[in-house]
């Protein structure tokens, strides 16, 4: 009798267990999910543009840092951005599953290694991303006067040596930027150096640095610009960049394999 | 100078693509095919010479600000319509395609037609291919929704499987294309604002367009969602495409402005 009942408690175990596995890699929990997450996103998004003052310093934190420092004061404000959390980690679990289902249960050809290949790049993307959210750094507005020098950025244990800026003339001989010749030492001693403008920072393995313009104090009403000109930079630190970058080499590659696939069985159909 | 003669080229040649299309349906003994599909060839020809010609005026690639994407958008649609025509014969789409790319281009004619010069911001090579793919998708996917109206309308089910092909090639190249247009904006906005994630509307929006048709991909070939309910998915998706490109443009404040 209880030999009998530990192996119906097994079956059932078992068969509880093989749903849960055939529900995670359904494609129709990933739409649904998708779609809570789209609906949570699209409504919240609109909210957030709404109340800047409770989201509008979202892209001046890594993302863990925001929950942590500004979630709180935006809560209950913030449960969406809460939902979008959970929701992803169901997704992204899901997609998880499915791509291991993928591998364990692979045919001889190599058909669908296209969508798998997304499906993998996504994840590293995803992977990546947390890592910055919770180990990443985000130094705003560092301000240095236009005729250079040595600037210690504290929080990354850097500096910043910034050399000459420069203005950047249009056709129409306005000011249209600037460019500023910047070296960055890092902690571990590597120094990196390049012309930087906009779309062109300095890039020192995972430690950006953007320049964000030149400008001067405004004071009075209405403002008027005083004293001397300062360089703005920000100086971004993404420990998970590498992993996002190849997430998305994986990405392009899965897109391209799919896209010749799929052409390729538009002509077959054809002939 | 040469935007004022082939910008209502375009609109005639489109306009009269659409009527003549349109009397063949009505008049199938009319032999109006030929016409049709030269009228097409020469507006998309007409849009191509128009892009080429402001594109050398600005020295960038001419997709920005409400006029030029329009432009592009309709460029796309009518490529497409003119594809699907001598693919799969599909003479019944012609008035729907050439008649989006003719509203497009109408409503592009209200919008200032400037030149616009290259800015700091745009200096990239990733802005052509962030800005062509992203408008190849949303004509793609207007496209998908067009022929997802045909389908529901169909009665005779081979005639259904036609537009299914069309609409299973609009929605996954479309899909592509939007992959590649994220990938090349997110990279971007690493290099010029210090993340490729943003919490901007647009970015948010654009992501929330990828996650829908990355749902859209999965079920379409699913027995259930054969049929209608990949069409109101399309017919949906669409309505998504429009709040992003010209609802966020047009109403809110954003990073990529239309005016």
């Amino acid at each position: 009798m209880i030999a009998a009942n530990n192996t119906d408690h097994r079956g059932i175990t078992r068969n509880f267990a093989a749903f849960l596995w055939r529900l995670a890699i359904s494609p129709v929990s990933f739409v649904a999910l998708a779609l809570f997450w789209c609906l949570d996103l699209g409504t919240g998004s609109i909210f957030a543009y709404l109340r800047p003052d409770l989201f509008g310093s979202l892209d001046a934190y890594p993302f863990t840092a925001w929950l942590r420092i500004e979630g709180p004061r935006a809560w209950p404000a913030s449960l969406w951005v809460h939902l979008l959390v959970i929701l992803s980690w169901l997704m992204v679990a899901s997609l998880l599953l499915c791509t291991v289902n993928w591998f364990l249960y692979r045919r001889k050809r190599l058909s669908g290694m296209g969508e798998v290949l997304i499906h993998f790049g996504f994840l590293l993307v995803f992977a990546g991303y947390v890592i910055g959210a919770v180990w990443g750094a985000r130094i705003i507005g560092l301000r240095v006067p236009v005729n250079g020098g040595s600037f210690p950025v504290p929080a990354l244990q850097a500096t910043l040596v910034v050399r000459d800026i420069r203005p950047l003339f249009g056709p129409d001989g306005k000011v249209q930027g600037d460019e500023s010749d910047l070296e960055l030492i890092t902690p571990a001693g590597k120094t990196a150096a390049r012309k930087v403008r906009l779309n062109h920072p300095l890039i020192a393995g995972s430690t950006v640095v953007y320049p964000r313009g030149v400008y001067r104090e405004e004071r009075g009403n209405p403002p008027v610009p005083v004293g001397p000109f300062f360089a703005h930079y920000d100086v971004h630190r993404d420990p998970g960049i590498r992993l996002v970058l190849v997430g998305a080499v994986l990405i392009t590659l899965g897109t391209i394999w799919a896209l010749v696939l799929y052409l390729r069985e538009g002509v077959t159909r054809r002939r | 100078m040469t935007g004022a003669i082939l910008h209502p080229l375009a609109i005639g040649c489109y306009g009269l693509a659409t009527l003549l299309a349109v009397a063949g349906l009505v008049r199938p003994t009319w032999s109006l095919q030929l016409p049709v599909r030269l009228l097409l060839a020469a507006g998309v020809i007409a849009q191509l010479v128009q892009l080429g010609a402001r594109w050398q005026a600005e020295n960038h690639f001419p997709v920005t600000g409400l006029f030029e994407t329009l432009h592009f958008l309709a460029l796309w649609v009518a490529g497409i319509t003119l594809y699907f025509d001598l693919r799969y014969r599909a003479q019944s789409f012609v008035p729907a395609g050439a008649g989006l790319s003719l509203a497009a281009l109408a409503c592009a004619s209200f919008g200032p037609q400037k030149l616009f010069m290259l800015t700091p911001s745009l200096d990239t090579p990733l802005f052509f291919l962030h800005v062509s793919t992203s408008f190849a998708a949303y004509g793609l996917w207007s496209a998908a929704a067009l022929v997802a109206i045909y389908d529901l309308r169909a009665a005779d089910p081979d005639l259904g499987l036609k537009w299914r092909r069309m609409l299973d090639e609009t929605l996954y190249l479309g899909y592509i294309l939007f992959t590649w247009c994220l990938l090349a904006g997110s990279l971007w906005a690493y290099l010029a604002w210090g993340s490729y994630w943003t919490w901007k509307i647009k970015g948010l929006w654009s992501y929330l367009l990828w996650f829908y048709y990355s749902g859209v991909l999965h079920v379409r070939r699913q027995p259930r969602w054969q049929g209608w309910p990949t069409d109101l998915l399309a017919l949906a998706g669409f309505i998504l495409v429009l709040f992003t490109y010209l609802g966020l443009g047009i109403f809110f404040k954003t990073s990529h402005p239309l005016q």
